[in-house]
């Protein structure tokens, strides 16, 4: 909102700084011809009032100059920017509208983003290890075993199969 | 478009006026009033640049890039705004320069006088 208003601000003045540019140059453009004029003997009433007259209109050719400016900066004004600070006065202005549409798209776009993370770690990512097609998973029940032993027994250990010798184990659960 | 004749005759006019610019900034840098008097002296004071089309001119080539500026000191110390020619310009310079020569050359074979038909 600040920035806004500040770009708001700055684009005129920035504009305003070229146009004061401008004007000096053709001042100045007219202080040359006037004092060639006097150089060449002529008194400095007339030189002034003939070098005037061979100048046209400051302020047209000032004017017509500045045409040339494509006006980027004068559409970013009159468009975007104005259009930005217009909408942020309105959302401000409901604020019950602001938070609600704001809190929407938070939640929205959070449950977006984690079902994502989700489904690309679990369905999508190849696992960690190397040839993951070749992984097993291996499950050891020992029933009568006491309770303490079973819990062990039954968490799951992963195994390599591979083609000669005995599986290697790769990873398991927590023991 | 009903004022379509208007238009490219401004047209052909700037890209004349355009090109008669970059040609003056073709002997070094220079500020708005000495390029009038250049183009004025170089072309035996019969081409007078207005200042209206002059300064317009200077800032649609400096939004082109074809000339550059930078403030600096004339002859007698006044700060003024001095122009390039840039790279950009010199090529675009050189583009025309080709297109202007064969326009002029097929206007100066329209301007031979035809061959009296019974000599």
């Amino acid at each position: 909102m600040i920035i806004l208003e500040r770009v708001c601000k700055w684009l005129p003045w920035r504009r305003a700084q070229r146009t004061d540019e401008l004007s000096n140059e053709l001042r100045t453009h007219l202080d040359m011809a006037i004092a060639d004029r006097v150089a060449r003997g002529e008194s400095p009433e007339s030189a002034s009032a003939n070098a005037r007259r061979g100048f046209g209109n400051v302020g047209l050719a000032t004017e017509l100059a500045r045409d040339q400016w494509g006006s980027v900066d004068a559409w970013i004004e009159t468009h975007v920017a104005r259009n930005l600070l217009h909408a942020a006065r309105r959302l401000r202005r409901a604020p019950v509208f602001t938070i609600t549409s704001v809190l929407t798209l938070t939640i929205g776009i959070g449950a977006c983003a984690l079902m994502m993370s989700v489904v690309s770690t679990i369905l999508l990512k190849r696992l960690p290890y190397g040839q993951p097609d070749r992984l097993e998973m291996i499950w050891g029940y020992y029933p009568g075993a006491n309770l303490g032993v079973r819990e062990r027994a039954d968490a799951p250990s992963h195994a390599h199969r591979s083609d000669d010798g005995p599986p290697e184990r790769v990873a398991s659960s927590p023991e | 478009m009903p004022n379509e004749p208007v238009t490219s005759r401004l047209e052909l006019l700037q890209g004349t006026l355009d090109f008669i610019v970059l040609q003056a900034l073709r002997w070094g840098p220079c500020h708005g009033y000495g390029l009038v008097q250049l183009i004025r002296s170089h072309t035996g004071n019969v081409l007078q640049v207005e200042t209206g089309s002059l300064y317009p001119a200077l800032q649609r080539l400096l939004r082109q890039g074809a000339v550059s500026t930078e403030w600096g000191t004339s002859d007698n110390d006044r700060r003024v705004r001095m122009y390039r020619l840039t790279a950009n310009g010199r090529r675009r310079l050189a583009a025309e320069q080709s297109r202007w020569e064969k326009l002029s050359q097929a206007i100066a074979g329209l301007m031979i006088p035809p061959a009296p038909a019974d000599a």
